[in-house]
């Protein structure tokens, strides 16, 4: 007790010799004394520096003649209530986003309005009035920035579930424009792939462009003379074009871009693994702009998805097509062929075709195979499938189902004879020697004709009759076709 | 406790409600949406009563807004809610969905003017109407578990023989979510006799 006593006595001590006044001009932060009537009857240098006004134009007056017009009700109800009332008072960034006229000057000399919350008390013992202005703008900064990187990861979470729920990529990609477009108000995204041949850019998916624009931008050639887009994608980085009145490369789109309310255009490739560039994330705002640095950052993270689910895709395509062809001949197999088939039988049902199942067995492939090896073999039958699908409109089917076996749906015919045509000419193709190094190889080949709906009206029915009829014709000397009468 | 005679207690409800009343009003304008408050209970008790009051029906977290006030009465207020969910209540007044877990600053300064424009108009109401003065202090938002409620809210260290708590419950509805909370008066008892006069001469002036 004694010690504490001492100390407060020397604290007082101090505080006499203390200016007051030196204390409060001091403080990082707007202080205003006000009497009872309102009125200022002291401020600091930060509250005359961040309004503009000297003290002489602030001191006197009261805050509503002073600031007038711009004040909100809010404030001049706080201030009266402190004042007169003696209630204390706090005015929250949140709840009031203008407050005082309060300006803060910017690293380029430039005016910006500060983010401030107000602090209204009455002291004791006295009639007056503290008002204490809080520069909030950095909680405010923090505070955008938190809620931005939360939307940012509700709508990565959102299309990560898409992305593993496994639903298209069309619905993917969409959602990611629109995640883009809802996270940078004022702009449109879009999706580009390039062209099998990688020469051409293409929009894959623009949920908020106009049909035409996309069908316009078809073909956006990839050239070093290419706009933002194409540019992106060579030089695999980020590539921004804050205003495409300002860029020569964008002199042939401009009249069309400008009809879209588009201004700018921000690009970010699309790196798969191996930093294979494999698109590009376009957003394009509709006043000249440049990207900041949470924007930049998003664009990264939704071209980052855009890869991930572009590769799934590519995998899963892969996948299903390893699972329906021969990896040799890349053939259609058994499963592929059965389904082909069943489809066509209902069609032919429906619309009343007719159509043809061909089983060819190579002759003399064994052979081949014990001479030469299975290498030579396999090469074989490579160009021997090549040989057959280039005989078949695209429509029909050829498919491997055994070593040397294939089936060849003909997807309509009009005549029996029709497929017995393109039989010959398979035997000719395929009885053709195939030069392989040093080797001539040569086989030739069995083929036994089925006709829906004469030889049978079920798939197994038609594969079983041709089947046999292809044993017909091996029986009868090889190298022909045969149908089973 | 039986400070107060039954009809003071009445009249006490009645102003409480009042100045709840006023205080939807002025929150319902800020925020341009309708904010609905009530007051179902109002109590006095003792400090170790309430204490039992908030453990029994309050979580172990705790987010609220501190006040101290001088004139008539003298003490501290408070508003009292479930930690977890007062962040919820900042966010349907401000009209955000989307939010952090955990509060920030400016949700902080957000509940403190929730919290003191509540009692300050519990507070003004009481004076105005008994015809009494009353100064509030600036507010200040806090959270605190449960177990260290008593020692935020009391007045002095551990005199809880000179302290009453009137315990006011009170329900928030607004479009979107309603919560439960309470607001805390504690009085210094040495200034309950002028708050007992002003209440008689008010409903001496009725009859």
């Amino acid at each position: 007790m004694h010690q504490t006593e001492l100390q407060s006595a020397c604290l007082s001590d101090s505080l006499e010799n203390l200016d007051c006044t030196e204390l409060l001009h001091s403080l990082d932060g707007g202080v205003l004394l006000l009497d009872d009537e309102c009125r200022i009857i002291f401020c600091n240098r930060w509250f005359s520096r961040h309004t503009g006004l000297t003290e002489q134009q602030i001191v006197g007056h009261t805050i509503e003649s002073r600031f007038s017009a711009q004040l909100p009700l809010a404030l001049l109800d706080a201030i009266e209530s402190g004042c007169r009332l003696r209630m204390g008072r706090i005015l929250s960034h949140q709840l009031h986003k203008r407050l005082l006229p309060l300006w803060r000057r910017g690293p380029g000399g430039e005016q910006t309005p500060l983010y401030q919350s107000i602090l209204i008390k009455p002291l004791s013992h006295s009639n007056l009035t503290l008002v204490q202005c809080l520069d909030i703008t950095n909680a405010v900064k923090r505070e955008q920035h938190l809620r931005a990187s939360e939307r940012i990861l509700r709508l990565e979470r959102s299309v990560l579930e898409l992305i593993a729920t496994g639903d298209s990529l069309e619905e993917v990609l969409l959602q990611l424009c629109n995640t883009v477009e809802s996270l940078v108000p004022g702009a449109s995204a879009a999706i580009l792939l390039p062209d099998e041949s990688g020469r051409r850019l293409h929009i894959k998916s623009a949920p908020n462009l106009p049909g035409h624009f996309l069908q316009r931008r078809e073909g956006l050639g990839l050239t070093a003379e290419g706009t933002t887009c194409a540019q992106a994608y060579l030089s695999r980085g980020l590539t921004i074009c804050p205003d495409i009145h300002q860029d020569n490369n964008w002199n042939h789109w401009r009249d069309q871009a400008q009809r879209y309310g588009i201004a700018a255009c921000w690009a970010q490739p699309i790196i798969a693994a191996y930093d294979e560039v494999i698109g590009v994330f376009a957003c394009y705002p509709h006043n000249p702009a440049v990207p900041d640095d949470t924007q930049r950052q998003l664009l990264q993270r939704m071209a980052h998805l855009a890869a991930i689910a572009m590769e799934r895709h590519k995998r899963i395509e892969r996948i299903r097509f390893l699972a329906m062809h021969d990896p040799l001949t890349g053939l259609p197999n058994r499963s592929l062929l059965n389904e082909h088939l069943g489809r066509n039988l209902r069609r032919a049902h429906r619309e009343g075709n007719q159509f043809a199942l061909m089983f060819i067995d190579l002759d003399g492939f064994k052979q081949i195979n014990d001479l030469h090896g299975h290498d030579a073999g396999d090469d074989l039958l490579s160009v021997l499938s090549g040989r057959i699908t280039e005989q078949l409109r695209g429509t029909d089917t050829c498919a491997r189902i055994g070593g040397d076996e294939f089936v060849v749906m003909l997807e309509t015919v009009t005549t029996t004879e029709a497929s017995e045509q393109v039989a010959e000419k398979l035997l000719e193709f395929l009885s053709r020697p195939v030069k392989r190094g040093q080797l001539q190889l040569q086989v030739s080949a069995s083929i036994g004709i089925a006709l829906y709906p004469q030889d049978g009206s079920s798939a197994d029915a038609l594969l079983t009759r041709a089947d046999d009829a292809m044993y017909r014709a091996k029986a009868l000397g090889k190298n022909r076709w045969h149908r089973l009468d | 406790m039986d400070l107060f005679s039954a009809d003071e207690h009445d009249l006490i409800v009645e102003l409480m409600n009042l100045g709840v009343g006023r205080a939807a009003n002025a929150l319902s304008q800020l925020v341009n949406d309708e904010v609905l408050l009530s007051v179902p209970r109002v109590e006095f008790i003792s400090v170790p009563e309430a204490q039992a009051a908030f453990r029994k029906d309050l979580p172990s977290f705790l987010a609220g807004v501190l006040q101290d006030f001088e004139g008539f009465i003298n003490g501290r207020a408070a508003l009292l809610f479930p930690e977890a969910r007062s962040l919820e209540l900042v966010n349907a007044m401000i009209g955000e969905e989307l939010s952090a877990d955990e509060i920030t600053e400016l949700e902080q300064e957000t509940l403190a003017e929730l919290g003191n424009i509540l009692l300050n108009h519990c507070l003004a109401t009481l004076a105005n109407q008994l015809k009494q003065q009353v100064q509030t202090d600036i507010p200040k938002a806090f959270s605190v578990s449960a177990a260290d409620l008593p020692s935020t809210l009391s007045l002095y260290d551990s005199d809880n023989e000179n302290t009453l708590v009137m315990l006011v419950q009170i329900d928030f509805s607004l479009r979107h979510s309603a919560l439960r909370g309470y607001l805390a008066f504690i009085i210094d008892l040495r200034s309950a006799d002028t708050f007992i006069t002003a209440l008689r001469s008010y409903l001496a002036e009725l009859l």
